[in-house]
């Protein structure tokens, strides 16, 4: 693991390469946000931006996704929950953060968790909206799904790429309700790599972040929705009985987005923890 | 408010008021729920429409039907609405299933040959074991995205050695991944954390869970060399997450180590053939060629240092005896004692060379005219001492010429030829002074 000292090139390197944006206050308290998968930060602007009056607020895309730098897609690095969680940890010190409070959305919330773990002294508290550290279900564990559900997922992926490379970039062209999606968005989605997706995916849904959660020291709130298919509230649960001192807020009928589904109930459940 | 025309109910098979007033997603298969969650809806937010994506219903007979789905965001009335159209694809979807599994298989293959080609190449050009081992991991990473690869090449010993300079992340200790492989000369493989910790459960230095994690290894797979129907060496891939490997990839693996085994028959062969052209067959000491070398690398050295050279040059006394009365093979072992002899007595890094016959030379680097001189007087005291066995009784001593050189004279113009010729002409003066002594010459 390579950490990059805060200044110079490579800590600008890192920022660039995650398409890292800050908000707010600097000398306030940090909010990192992390999105999941099969989107980007922009998944958090009915949120974000309601904390930048009080916080620092840092925003970033997962390499391989949003408008994240493509050619710094390694597929031995991003193989694994760690190489995203390495990220974290070099924007972290790149920008020379401390007490960091960590909102990760989905699998962000173990690679949140994973760079808690390797770094607990950067953070302050982990949220974790919609998380699992494992989809597949185990002898007794309830994931929700079976390793056949996920090929299934991975096989409707390379599906779908057939259709979007024809069928997509005229529907971005015409959009013509919100022409700020189109001339960026329509590139970042032309040049989204079905082999980076299809990786990405498989990270995902096949990691199994169970045995480190023990080893979680930061402070953490668990927010789970009840119609959550992706992540089951029986999910929320395990997480609550295996990170110690954790705590399980539930909230109703709001599903996996939940920032976008009702974000001024997930910023006040936030707020209510800090 | 879900509302839904008669064709959609007849399609999923299901009363009316089961489907009226329920999200779409509900009547997907697991497998679409994901696909739809994390990348159908993403997309509709984003871009408020989208067109024939491919999803799964669940019927209640358990069978599925494949749709194609396109839908809008109705922001006209007051409630924006999503405005979805469902079209039976069996057909088309059995098409691009075809389509693709053809495409996914065409695209393996060609992965396959690139890797397999790429590593051919790089294996023909590898000079060194390190470059093989690079070369293998190399590929090896291209064909599974391995964060970890290691290399190992079994020594004469049998002992497992890493085929790159830096520390292995993967270690081979007796009874882990590596040696097990080695042993049953069989591809192993563990696919999980568990598994691994299972079938490893040493602490400590042993492979096992500490060692794994500390390495964020969670599955691994162990692929032998092997040389005709021995293993001799292994490569091993570590992964961070549970992976278990399609059979195809592995046989890439193994394809990729049954190559390396070609190349690495070459790099011995050729080292084998540079060691004998650098070194002495009967003291295995490094021969005039290596030595004079070695001399031009240190007076070519443009360091700008005042390190002195000294040669020392050494004809044995009384050798021609020990021949005459033992025969050649009696006189090649009391030369292999003698090469024993002068190797003890120099310091580390010092170059004891057979010239052939009964001439050393020996190069020392960095050294102060007392170290000089007290080198040569162990030497000669070292030489002296009795011999054993048959040559016991024959007295033997050592005639040293010294030449003796600092580079802060500055002068340029002395070669590795004038040294040895120097210390030469010194060992003579030696000779004719009355052997067993040493002669200094500053050159």
């Amino acid at each position: 693991m390579t950490i990059t000292m805060p200044g110079g090139a490579a800590a600008s390197a890192v920022l660039t390469r995650n398409n890292v944006s800050v908000l707010g206050d600097d000398t306030a308290p940090t909010m990192v946000f992390g999105h999941g998968y099969g989107t980007s930060k922009q998944m958090w602007r009915l949120v974000a931006p309601q904390f930048a009056d009080d916080h620092q607020v840092v925003l970033f895309d997962h390499v391989g996704s949003g408008d994240s730098d493509q050619a710094a897609y390694d597929a031995s690095k991003y193989d694994s929950l760690y190489g995203y969680a390495d990220d974290l940890l070099e924007i972290a010190h790149a920008l020379d953060l401390h007490d960091i409070v960590f909102v990760g959305h989905s699998v962000s919330a173990m690679i949140g968790a994973l760079a808690a773990i390797a770094e607990p002294e950067l953070f302050a508290s982990l949220i974790l909206v919609g998380p699992s550290p494992r989809y597949i279900n185990d002898a007794d564990y309830v994931g929700g799904f079976e390793a056949a559900d996920v090929d299934a997922l991975l096989d409707s992926l390379d599906a779908n790429y057939l259709g979007w490379a024809s069928t997509m970039a005229p529907v971005f062209m015409g959009n013509a309700e919100r022409p700020e999606l189109a001339a960026e968005l329509v590139d970042s989605f032309a040049k989204a790599d079905p082999a980076v997706a299809s990786q990405f995916a498989r990270v995902t849904f096949l990691s199994d972040v169970r045995a480190e959660l023990p080893n979680v020291t930061t402070p953490t709130l668990i927010v789970q929705s009840t119609d959550d298919i992706v992540a089951p509230v029986i999910v929320g649960e395990y997480l609550r009985g295996a990170i110690a001192g954790s705590e399980l807020v539930v909230l109703e009928a709001d599903g996996h987005y939940v920032h976008l589904a009702n974000p001024g109930k997930l910023s006040d459940t936030i707020r209510a923890f800090l | 408010m879900t509302t839904v025309n008669d064709t959609f109910v007849q399609m999923v098979g299901v009363p009316r008021d089961e489907v009226v007033g329920h999200y779409l997603i509900e009547r997907l298969t697991r497998g679409s729920k994901l696909f739809y969650e994390t990348r159908f809806m993403p997309l509709l937010r984003d871009q408020r429409r989208i067109n024939e994506i491919a999803l799964d219903l669940q019927l209640p007979d358990e069978s599925t039907l494949s749709v194609f789905v396109n839908a809008a965001v109705d922001d006209s009335a007051v409630v924006p609405s999503i405005r979805f159209a469902v079209f039976d694809a069996t057909v088309r979807r059995n098409y691009e299933r075809e389509l693709l599994a053809a495409r996914r298989a065409a695209e393996l293959s060609e992965k396959r040959v690139r890797i397999l080609q790429a590593a051919t190449t790089g294996f023909g050009t590898a000079d060194t074991e390190a470059d093989l081992g690079a070369t293998l991991a190399e590929a090896a990473r291209a064909a599974t995205d391995a964060p970890q690869v290691t290399v190992y090449f079994s020594n004469p010993d049998g002992d497992l050695v890493p085929a790159s300079a830096e520390a292995p992340i993967i270690t081979a200790e007796q009874n882990s991944p590596a040696t097990l492989a080695l042993q049953s000369a069989v591809t192993q493989t563990w696919s999980d954390a568990a598994t691994l910790a299972a079938a490893f459960p040493q602490a400590g230095g042993v492979f096992g869970p500490v060692s794994a994690r500390r390495a964020r290894i969670e599955s691994l797979v162990a692929v032998p060399i092997v040389e005709a129907g021995v293993a001799t060496g292994v490569l091993l891939c570590g992964f961070g997450r549970p992976r278990t490997l399609e059979p195809s990839t592995i046989e890439l693996l193994e394809s990729l180590a049954e190559q390396s085994v070609g190349a690495r028959q070459r790099i011995r062969l050729r080292e084998q053939i540079v060691f004998q052209a650098l070194h002495d067959a009967l003291t295995g000491l490094p021969n005039r060629l290596y030595l004079q070398r070695r001399l031009d690398d240190l007076l070519t050295q443009n360091a700008p240092d005042d390190r002195a050279i000294a040669l020392l040059f050494v004809d044995l006394d009384g050798f021609k005896a020990v021949n005459d009365k033992l025969g050649h093979q009696g006189g090649d072992l009391v030369l292999c004692e003698v090469s024993e002899r002068l190797t003890s007595v120099v310091r580390a890094g010092d170059t004891v060379a057979r010239l052939g016959g009964d001439e050393f030379l020996i190069v020392c680097e960095n050294v102060s005219e007392d170290q000089i001189v007290d080198i040569a007087e162990r030497l000669r005291a070292s030489v002296r001492q009795p011999l054993e066995g048959e040559a016991a009784g024959l007295p033997v001593s050592a005639s040293v010429g010294v030449s003796f050189y600092s580079a802060d004279e500055s002068r340029n113009d002395v070669t590795g030829e004038t040294l040895i010729r120097f210390a030469d002409e010194a060992m003579y003066e030696s000779k004719r002074a009355g052997k067993d002594r040493f002669t200094f010459v500053q050159v």
